[in-house]
C-alpha cells in the first residue's frame, strides 16, 4: 500500500521512509503541504503521514483541504507532531486528522497506527465492494431490491437470537452478525453467469435447465473466491463466498452443489438458507402466490433437520413475529401475502405441509431460491 | 545522545543511522544558523518556527540535550524573551558541538571549514535535499 509522507524535516523523512519501507509500504516523501495535496488529488494515496508545521501549507491546512475536496475514497491522515496537549489534539482532529504520532516517533507505534488506518480504509472498500456486487446481483435477479433487504434483515434477526440463545455462541459474535448482514445480499451473485433463457424463463425448468441453474452457487463462490485470492485478509469476501456456495445445501446432505451435511455446511450458509426460503415462500412468484406466514412457517418447521438446521429453525420460531414485522415493513411493489393487524403466531399444524403439496413446492422453490 | 534509541528508531540498521546523522549534521547546522540570525533580527516568529522544526529533528535523532534546549528556545520565542533566548543560544552551541563529536563516531564528517560561530561543511542544501529523498 502507498503512503505519502509530508515533512519538511529531512531527518524525520529519512527515518520514516526507511521504517515504512521495512513495513512493506510504498513510500513517497514530499517536503511541504502543497505538494502533498497535489499528490492526494491524484487519488493514488489513501494513507498520509503529515508533519504539523510545514512551509507553504501546514499539516492542519492540508487536513482541511483534503476533507474539503469531494472524493470517491477516504484519505486516512496521521499528523506527526511535536505539539503536545489536549488543545493540539482537538485542533488536529477538528481539522480532519484521524490520528497522531508524536516526535520522537516509535516505529512499532507507527506500524500499529498505520494498520489501524488500513483497517478503516478496508472497511470503506468493503462496503463499496459489497454495494457494487449487490447491485450487480440485483440486476440479474428476478426479485427486487426489497428481497435483498429482507434477506439481510432476517439474517440479522436470526444471528441476534442465536447469539443470545445458542447453541452457536462460540461462533457468532457481533462481527459475525454484521458480516452476514452485509454479505447475505450477495448469495445469488452467481446468477450473473446463468443464461437469460433459463434465468428469465417464466415456466418450470427442465431437468437440464435446472442443472444449469444450480451452477449459480458455484459461479458465485468461484467469483468471490477469485477476489479473495487477491485480498486473503478480507473476511467479508470469505463469508460472501461461503454464503454463495452453501446457501442451497441442505442439512440432511441432499442440497447442492456439494451435498454438504449438518455442521459441514458453513453456519452463515445455513442461516441464509432459511432466510432465503422464508422470503421466497412469503412473496409472490411467477409460478406461485405469496404464502402466508403460517403456511411458510409450517414448511420451514417441516424442513427442520432435513432442509434446515434445527437450531436455526428454533431461532426462527422464537423470532417469527420479527420476521412478520420485516415482511410488512419491507414490501415489494406487489403486495405480499396479507398479514392481519396484531398478528400472533399460530400453533403449527403438523400435516399442513403435506396438505399444500410440499414436494411440488420444494421443487419449484429450488428454481427461485 | 541516546544512541540505542536512535538505533531502535532506525530498526537496528547502522547505515540508516549514519544517513540520519549525516542529514542532521546539515539540517541542524542550517537551523542553528537560522536561529542565530532570527534572534539577532528579533524575529520571534522565525525563532519559534526554526526551534520547533529543529526540536523535532533533534528528538528523532535522540539528541536529548539539544531537544531540551530547543524546547526552551521555542518557549522563549513565544514569550519574546530575548535575554533568555540569548542564554539558550549560548548553551546550544557547545551542545551542538558535543553532539557532533559524539556523532563523528558513527558518521564521520567530511572536511570542515569554520564559518562564524557554527561549524559548516561544504555540503549544500542540495545535499540535504538529496538525503531527504534517498
Amino acid at each position: 500500500m502507498r503512503v505519502l509522507v509530508a515533512d519538511d524535516d529531512s531527518v524525520t523523512s529519512v527515518m520514516l521512509e526507511y521504517c515504512l519501507e521495512q513495513f512493506g509500504y510504498e513510500v513517497t516523501v514530499v517536503d511541504n503541504g502543497l505538494k502533498a495535496l497535489e499528490l492526494v488529488r491524484t487519488g493514488e494515496y489513501q494513507l498520509v503521514i503529515s508533519d504539523w508545521s510545514m512551509p507553504k501549507m501546514t499539516g492542519l491546512e492540508l487536513c482541511r483541504q483534503i476533507r474539503k475536496r469531494p472524493s470517491s475514497s477516504y484519505t486516512y491522515i496521521i499528523l506527526l507532531t511535536s505539539h503536545e496537549g489536549t488543545d493540539s489534539v482537538v485542533e488536529g482532529l477538528d481539522a480532519g486528522a484521524d490520528d497522531f504520532i508524536t516526535k520522537p516517533f516509535q516505529p512499532e507505534e507507527l506500524h500499529v497506527r498505520l494498520r489501524a488506518g488500513e483497517r478503516v480504509l478496508a472497511l470503506e472498500s468493503r462496503d463499496v465492494t459489497i454495494f457494487a456486487l449487490a447491485k450487480l446481483a440485483e440486476s440479474r435477479d428476478l426479485e427486487t431490491g426489497a428481497h435483498l433487504d429482507r434477506i439481510r434483515e432476517y439474517c440479522r434477526i436470526l444471528c441476534e437470537n442465536l447469539l443470545e440463545q445458542g447453541p452457536y455462541t462460540g461462533e457468532i459474535d457481533g462481527d459475525f452478525g454484521r458480516m452476514v448482514y452485509l454479505t447475505s445480499p450477495l448469495h445469488d451473485i452467481g446468477k450473473v453467469g446463468i443464461p437469460d433463457r433459463i434465468l428469465l424463463k417464466p415456466g418450470k425448468l427442465t431437468d437440464d435447465e435446472f442443472e444449469v441453474m444450480k451452477q449459480h452457487a458455484l459461479i458465485g463462490s468461484e467469483t468471490l473466491d477469485a477476489a479473495l485470492q487477491t485480498r486473503p485478509q478480507a473476511q467479508f469476501l470469505r463469508m460472501a463466498r461461503d454464503i454463495a456456495r452453501s446457501h442451497h445445501e441442505k442439512f440432511d446432505g441432499t442440497g447442492y452443489p456439494f451435498g454438504l451435511k449438518g455442521q459441514d455446511i458453513p453456519l452463515c450458509g445455513r442461516i441464509v438458507a432459511l432466510a432465503d426460503v422464508y422470503d421466497a415462500l412469503t412473496t409472490k412468484r411467477i409460478y406461485k402466490p405469496a404464502f402466508s406466514h403460517d403456511e411458510s412457517r409450517a414448511i420451514i418447521v417441516e424442513g427442520s433437520g432435513r432442509h434446515f438446521d434445527p437450531a436455526i429453525v428454533n431461532a426462527f420460531l422464537e423470532t417469527e413475529s420479527e420476521f412478520v414485522e420485516v415482511r410488512q415493513r419491507i414490501a415489494n411493489n406487489e403486495s405480499p401475502a396479507p398479514v392481519e393487524p396484531g398478528y400472533r403466531p399460530l400453533p403449527l399444524l403438523p400435516s399442513y405441509a403435506q396438505s399444500i403439496g410440499r414436494n411440488v413446492i420444494a421443487r419449484e422453490s429450488v428454481i427461485s431460491w | 545522545m541516546d544512541f540505542m534509541a536512535l538505533l531502535g528508531r532506525c530498526l537496528g540498521n547502522f547505515q540508516i543511522v549514519e544517513r540520519v546523522i549525516t542529514t542532521f549534521r546539515d539540517t541542524g547546522r542550517s537551523d542553528l544558523n537560522q536561529l542565530q540570525l532570527a534572534m539577532e533580527r528579533g524575529d520571534f516568529a522565525a525563532v519559534v518556527e526554526v526551534s520547533h522544526r529543529f526540536k523535532g529533528a533533534a528528538s528523532n535523532v535522540s539528541a536529548v540535550g539539544l531537544a531540551k534546549l530547543l524546547i526552551r528556545a521555542e518557549l522563549s520565542g513565544r514569550e519574546q524573551d530575548h535575554v533568555e533566548l540569548k542564554r539558550i543560544l549560548a548553551d546550544l552551541q557547545p551542545e551542538w558541538e558535543a553532539f557532533m563529536n559524539f556523532a563523528q563516531t558513527f558518521a564521520p564528517a567530511k572536511t570542515t571549514i569554520k564559518h562564524g560561530p557554527v561549524v559548516q561543511t561544504q555540503d549544500t542544501s542540495e545535499t540535504r535535499h538529496a538525503c531527504a529523498g534517498c
